[in-house]
């Protein structure tokens, strides 16, 4: 018996050792894989190249943004487009003014300038950390900032009432992201934005090149620091930002009535977004809009998601010389039940074209006519309006006759006709609507300051305990 | 039990020649040769086993007198004195029934115990109650025969997993499904392995098969699984595959051939109707003149064209499926060496077209007795299952059949080609018999489990095991569209064969010891105690291929225009240090202590280790004095246990923040970098502290058996993955936040009602009751646990997974628009989500089964009726079958709405437009008119049965055999208004939380269970 426990014990002894062997050659770390899949942020970033691919991580979260999907929330809000035709609820949701926290498509946008943010955010932890000359930081620097302002900017003009709302723009805007953490932070003002927005751009002015490729350039962020100004309804500092890149003469309006056909329009674009080419589609930044525009691909029968509005398609129809009104197909052609549909959304790969001459060409005509320089109006609007109307010249020699509020109703129709279902209409409407005042401008039937005219966050902005959602009422 | 390690063990080890021999033959009652009798000679370690004819011998036996004892579970044990000589003496018995059923041998976690002297909660089932109904994955036969073992049965559609829960839900983000092990295996167990598609998630359970099983044992308390430590805290499910047993060469086939119906067929309006409905609400919104089907979304066909059509699409997508199985198992035990093997091979056509699941498998397992302390095992599975897969549910296909597939859509067009609508809102969600007839699907599961080990005694009284195991996994998802049906949707004109592919390789290995040490006669301790090492790897990759014409089927058959992406590997290594000590005190005083130490990779270097402590006592009280002899008690045993485990299931990369580079998609042909998570290396271990109390007790001689037990288990530090505000730049975050309380009592129940020679019945009866209350969500808002969906989330202070709805008050008779409540009960008719309060909870009060058990002669029944109290189902369709008229299909019961003033209705006036319903959409029409009670009684299955008499069996040169005919979910009774009251729906997103919060009881077009005729053939040879 005594043997047989010290026995008990050898073995014991001998077991708790192999376990501690064991114990030894145990390790709990796995090995990430490295390369593509998975990389710690330390061995993600390391030196310029690596900067480069983040930031054009930055410009492909942005291109996905602007696919479509911000364009389409913003014409649903308008009056270009009529009800979806697929009734999709969460589309026609947002078509009648009545978005709510659970609304996908909402949720899915709101998030996508984030992504772009959050990038150029943890863009500035590294730039003490490598090894750059001063003018990659510059760039650097000037295109995060470009970015990060283009994302805020176009989600506060979708999630917040407009510049001048109210007298002080003290009216909740939406949330800054200045740095990359995870923090509850809540909603700024308009005010608050604006000025944010402005800072950044022209911090972007004075660190971007004149030249960039097809990333943001000097010009770039001019453009859109031009357009956020427009926005504002502060002609008087848009106006010296647009004769600056209009005057520079490096852009030149094409002949090509569909910028969305990139090689066509080269010259015409200051800044856009690029998409792959290949069968996969797997760089394509176009699905937003195909998804809801494309109609190539279907019968005679079966309408694209989005057709336009009867008043956009009596102001298309109206003019015959008007080469705009070719590009759309007509669905049940005399019926009661007739629609037209855009096709200039009909490509395979594409991507959007943000900042163009026309756009700046449009501003600053519409900024002359109303301090009352119809001349200098005129001559921006003729080639845009010679480019659209053939073959005849009548609607040159018309818009020649016009001044005053005559002739900035007249640029205001064919930056419609000339943009539409671009996303562009409902920030027109907002900001004219700032400049008549309250009520005195209808969007399809309500108010453009109406609750419903802005998008709700979705509902996942409400896990954070400091963050106030816009009202739930719609507009009546 | 038949053929436990124990019996197995015993049969090895006393086996021995010798020169006095006994031998016999063992019979029961009905004069049938009994295999797998133990027979030993007492007070020696001289013993032996019955063969397939009974016949036993013992050999080696001195002469004299010795005390022959027969034991065989189910049967009451026999001794026999006998006294022997110089020669062979020859000794039969018939044994009888034995209604004790508490002293047989259960699996405990690297190990067994006798249940006698356990001190935890552990039920078991065995392979003759987990084979008495056809199923095609072994949990679903688990369903109401183990008290506190929730199944929820998946859908109808093959291949569709169940959920188990065992006493309640303990996790969110985390897995709530109790870690499964086989033969000592933990197994690869994921359902997500191509996380969501067609509207179910994967069955990792599917390719075991349920004719291997010899036995199942539930480990529910803290005791029980404190031993799995770190894993045990949603329960451990072992599973022990079959060995062979000592005698002779054993032939068994079993064969079933069955059909396949749904439970319920979807109730849909006809054409007619429909467009009835949609004139009506056209009118009712005010319009005029013939109806334009665009403003409902209905595409592609006009009102006149719409009266041609009146297409069955119910009829046009279902059959009656086929089944069959066939099961040969061919076993034989030497002295030293047995081996135990099965062919199986299953096809399992449901009643969805071109839906079937097919298994093909073999398993071998063998023990060698190499030297007279050292023995071998080693066990091997190779399995291979064709799942052929449809949409259905959310996804489309079937679940268009109940939505948008409308009766006044053609399914071809005059021409011949098929006709389409896209009004739907995803991808291929369009003729459901196009996509039947053009989409190939199959998912391909490749499974091998393997265990070797080796257990020496190199002493008395102490083994060492040594065991190492591998368990692979291979997941093909083949999907191949023809140019035909992806022009529907995309600009593609060339065919697109896809295939989702997984490797899992996981390995584990465990070294452990036990020790019996025999402090004197009356005190016993046993010590275990081991290490345990698993590594589990997976990688995958997507690949696309253009202009294919069919599915991929190997990857050396690509043309050169594809797209391949390596998928992120995914890799958990854990390991644990365990010991359990069990002490016992003149047999009748019980006490446990075990102890864990767990690692898992899942963790930060801070957290990566957790303890997990359990102590549990046990007190035969019937074995005391003031009891022994009592008529009515003849056994009475009380237990408790308090003890804590642990649940690390999650993502394996959760706490890591990823970048990822992307030359696949660059940006201006340019390399892309970008962060792709947020990191959080303070994640640490789930916790359940769990307290257990439990009475066993047997009546009237053990005519009428049973346990109640009473738990607590309060869990804390809850895996979540957050929804944190977007504009973070990311969606999600994992981080322990809260805790959770289940707290109930389990009452199982056996009655051998009658034992006559003839006529035999036996009653099994479980129910549980468990109480589940989310306490706190810690520093975060209920919203960043809710998820996305917004009828079904967490709720501080009711259950996981509580449905918050805005409450719908009445229809109002004048206007005919639905009135709903605000937050103080007031009326309004503005659905606003501000106004959402818990109206219900995908929770049942209460879930059990009886099982009644009639044996006649040769002639046996089997009836098991589930049964589920309260809870409620939420039925998400019925907002759009019965809400705004749209370009979904109605349900008949739309005719019990508004149409008049004055009219007392139950649904609201027909409109066209959400906003006659205050409501921003016709997707949150969200409201308890939705909300039913979730109670039901189902006959699970129904079993006849015939053996052939023993003498003609002979006649045909055969053992045995049986021809049987098995029913299941034959009847349901439910108030549910649906299709059918059991819903185990699939999780989307993170497929963990969604199976815990929204799975069970969120019906959305769901296909029904399926009621299923089989007849059966099981002969031995």
């Amino acid at each position: 018996m005594k043997r047989n426990k010290l026995s008990a014990f050898l073995y014991s002894s001998i077991f708790a050792t192999v376990l501690m062997l064991s114990a030894c050659e145990k390790n709990l770390d796995i090995e990430l894989e490295t390369g593509e899949g998975a990389l710690t942020p330390d061995s993600a970033i390391r030196n310029k190249d690596d900067m480069q691919a983040l930031l054009n991580s930055c410009y492909d979260a942005c291109a996905n943004m602007m696919n479509g999907q911000f364009q389409v929330a913003s014409d649903l809000l308008a009056d270009d487009v009529s009800k979806p035709t697929n009734n999709d609820g969460f589309l026609t949701g947002i078509y009648n003014r009545q978005s709510d926290q659970f609304n996908s498509f909402i949720g899915g946008a709101f998030a996508q300038p984030y992504f772009t943010i959050y990038r150029c955010n943890v863009m500035d932890l590294y730039y003490d950390k490598l090894n750059l000359s001063i003018d990659e930081k510059n760039r650097f620097q000037g295109e995060a900032a470009f970015l990060r302002a283009l994302c805020h900017f176009e989600a506060l003009r979708l999630w917040a009432q407009p510049y001048g709302y109210t007298p002080d723009n003290s009216h909740l805007g939406i949330i800054l992201r200045k740095r990359a953490r995870n923090e509850a932070i809540p909603r700024s003002t308009v005010k608050e934005s604006y000025d944010y927005i402005i800072s950044e751009l022209q911090g972007a002015i004075s660190k971007l090149p004149e030249q960039n490729g097809v990333y943001v350039n000097k010009d770039g962020a001019k453009a859109l620091l031009a357009k956020v100004y427009f926005q504002m309804n502060d002609y008087a500092n848009a106006l010296p930002l647009l004769d600056e890149v209009i005057n520079s003469n490096k852009y030149q309006l094409s002949d090509s009535l569909n910028r969305y056909i990139r090689a066509n329009v080269a010259n015409e674009i200051i800044f856009g977004f690029v998409s792959g080419n290949n069968a996969y589609e797997t760089g394509n930044r176009s699905g937003e809009f195909k998804d809801k525009y494309r109609n190539d691909l279907q019968g005679d029968n079966v309408l694209p998601v989005l057709c336009f509005s009867a008043e956009l398609a009596g102001l298309l129809s109206s003019d015959t010389s008007d080469q705009r009104s070719k590009m759309t197909r007509t669905y049940f052609k005399g019926q009661s039940n007739q629609q037209l549909a855009t096709t200039k959304f009909n490509l395979n790969n594409f991507a959007a074209p943000y900042l163009h001459l026309t756009d700046l060409k449009l501003m600053r005509a519409e900024i002359l006519a109303i301090q009352g320089n119809s001349a200098g109006a005129i001559a921006d609007l003729t080639p845009i309006v010679k480019r659209a109307y053939k073959p005849s010249a009548s609607k040159e020699t018309y818009i020649a006759s016009l001044s005053g509020n005559a002739l900035v109703d007249e640029i205001r129709l064919q930056r419609r006709l000339e943009m539409n279902c671009e996303g562009d209409r409902l920030h027109q409407v907002k900001r004219i609507g700032v400049s008549k005042g309250p009520n005195n401008l209808m969007v399809r039937g309500v108010p453009w300051n109406c609750n419903g005219m802005i998008l709700q966050f979705p509902a996942s902005c409400g896990t954070s305990r400091v963050f106030q959602f816009n009202p739930t009422t719609v507009c009546n | 039990m038949k053929g436990t390690l124990l019996t197995l063990l015993l049969a090895t080890i006393f086996a021995r020649v010798g020169a006095q021999t006994i031998s016999g033959k063992v019979t029961d009652n009905q004069n049938q040769p009994l295999i797998g009798v133990v027979v030993m000679a007492e007070g020696t370690q001289k013993g032996g086993v019955t063969d397939i004819d009974g016949n036993y011998r013992i050999e080696g036996l001195e002469p004299g007198k010795y005390k022959i004892k027969f034991q065989y579970t189910g049967l009451k044990t026999e001794y026999k004195t006998i006294e022997i000589g110089n020669a062979t003496i020859s000794l039969n018995l018939t044994m009888k029934e034995d209604p004790k059923q508490l002293d047989d041998v259960v699996v405990v976690g690297y190990g067994v115990q006798r249940r006698r002297e356990l001190t935890s909660s552990i039920a078991k089932i065995s392979t003759k109650e987990l084979n008495d109904l056809p199923v095609q994955s072994f949990e679903q036969a688990m369903q109401g025969k183990l008290a506190g073992v929730a199944v929820t049965q998946g859908s109808g559609v093959a291949g569709s997993p169940s959920i188990v829960r065992i006493r309640g839900i303990s996790s969110i983000s985390a897995s709530g499904d109790p870690l499964y092990v086989i033969d000592g295996i933990p197994i690869t167990q994921s359902y997500a392995v191509y996380g969501n598609s067609g509207g179910f998630n994967f069955n990792p359970l599917a390719t075991i098969n349920p004719n291997d099983i010899e036995s199942v044992e539930v480990l529910k308390d803290a005791a029980a699984t404190a031993i799995y430590g770190s894993r045990g805290a949603n329960g451990v499910i072992m599973i022990t595959t079959r060995r062979a047993k000592k005698g002779k060469f054993n032939v068994t086939y079993n064969g079933q051939v069955g059909f396949s119906t749904p439970t319920a067929r979807p109730r849909t309006v006809s054409r007619d109707e429909f467009l009835q409905l949609y004139e009506e609400a056209w009118i009712n919104d005010g319009r005029v003149g013939k109806p334009d089907l665009s403003v409902g979304g209905i595409t592609g066909i006009t009102w006149d064209e719409a009266r041609n059509n009146n297409t069955d699409w119910y009829s046009a997508t279902t059959q009656t499926g086929v089944k069959h199985q066939h099961d040969i198992t061919i076993s034989k035990g030497w002295e030293n060496f047995n081996i135990f093997s099965s062919f199986s091979y299953l096809k399992n056509e449901t009643f969805i077209r071109g839906n079937s699941y097919e298994r093909a498998g073999a398993r071998i397992n063998m023990d060698y007795q190499l030297l007279k302390n050292l023995r071998a095992s080693f066990g091997t599975s190779f399995t291979s299952g064709l799942n052929n897969r449809i949409y259905s549910g959310w996804s489309g296909g079937f679940g268009l059949v109940m939505s948008s597939a409308l009766p006044i859509y053609p399914i071809r067009n005059p021409d011949g080609t098929f006709f389409t609508f896209n009004n739907s809102d995803a991808a291929f969600r369009t003729n459901p018999v196009m996509m039947q007839e053009l989409y190939k699907w199959e998912t391909e599961e490749l499974r091998s489990i393997n265990s070797l080990s080796l257990d020496y005694e190199p002493i008395k009284n102490l083994t060492v095991r040594v065991q190492g195991n591998y368990d692979f996994q291979n997941v093909a998802d083949d999907t191949y569209a023809p140019a035909e049906l992806l022009r529907t949707t995309r600009a593609d004109t060339t065919g697109l064969a896809r295939r989702d592919a997984n490797y899992t390789n996981n390995y584990n290995y465990t070294i452990q010891a036990n020790y019996k040490y025999d402090i004197n006669k009356h005190n016993n301790i046993m010590i275990t105690g081991g290490f345990e090492r698993q590594h589990s790897v997976t990688n995958g990759f997507t690949l696309d291929q253009r202009n294919a014409t069919g599915l991929l089927q190997k990857n050396d058959s690509l043309s050169p225009d594809y797209l391949k992406l390596n998928k992120l590997q995914q890799e958990w290594i854990f390991e644990r240090y365990f010991t359990r000590i069990n002490y016992s005190l003149w047999q009748r005083y019980y006490a446990q202590v075990s102890l864990s130490y767990d690692g898992s990779s899942r963790f930060g270097a801070n957290n990566r280790y957790g303890f997990f402590p359990a102590v549990s006592a046990g007190w035969n009280i019937s074995d005391e004095s003031f009891l022994s002899g009592n008529k009515y008690i003849s056994y009475l045993k009380l237990r408790t246990s308090y003890g804590k485990a642990g649940n690390s299931d999650f993502d394996n990369n959760a706490r890591f923040g990823f970048f990822q580079r992307s030359t696949n998609t660059p940006y201006n042909g340019q390399p892309i970098l970008f962060p792709t998570k947020l990191e959080n290396q303070n994640l640490r271990w789930e916790t359940s502290w769990t307290f257990n109390a439990g009475i066993d007790f047997g009546l009237f001689n053990d005519r009428i058996t049973g346990s109640v037990e009473y738990y607590d288990k309060r869990s804390s530090d809850i895996i979540m993955r957050l929804n944190i505000d977007p504009s973070n730049g990311f969606s999600e975050y994992f981080d322990n936040v809260g805790s959770i309380r289940n707290h109930g009592v389990e009452l199982s129940l056996k009655s051998n009602n009658v034992m006559g020679r003839n006529f035999k019945w036996t009653t099994q009866f479980v129910i549980a009751r468990n109480l589940n209350e989310l306490t706190s969500t810690g520093n975060y808002t209920e919203e960043a646990v809710s998820g996305g969906t917004n009828d079904t989330r967490v709720v501080v202070g009711s259950p996981v997974g509580t449905f918050y709805l805005v409450r719908f008050s009445r229809v109002d008779k004048e206007t005919g628009r639905p009135v709903y409540l605000d937050k103080n009960g007031n009326e309004t008719f503005t659905w606003d989500p501000d106004n959402r309060v818990p109206v219900g909870s995908i929770l049942p009060k209460a879930t059990g089964g009886l099982t009644n058990t009639f044996q006649y002669k040769n002639w046996d029944l089997s009836v098991l009726f589930v049964f589920q109290i309260g809870g409620n189902i939420y039925d998400a369709s019925a907002k759009r079958q019965l809400g705004v008229v749209s370009f979904w299909n109605m349900r008949p019961e739309i005719a019990e709405r508004w149409q008049r003033p004055g009219d007392d209705a139950t649904f609201p006036r027909l409109t066209l437009d959400a906003s006659t319903y205050g409501l921003p959409n016709y997707w949150q029409y969200n409201t308890p008119m939705w909300l039913y009670d979730a109670s039901f009684v189902r006959l699970r299955n129904l079993s006849i049965g015939y053996n052939l008499p023993a003498a003609f069996a002979k006649k045909l040169k055969i053992g045995s055999a049986r021809i049987g005919f098995i029913g299941t979910n034959l009847l349901v009774f439910t108030n549910y208004p649906g299709l059918d009251p059991e819903i185990a729906r699939d999780g989307e997103g993170n497929i963990n939380q969604s199976r815990n919060m929204q799975a069970q009881n969120t019906y959305y077009l769901n296909a029904p269970q399926e009621k299923t005729y089989n007849f059966q053939v099981t002969v031995t040879f």
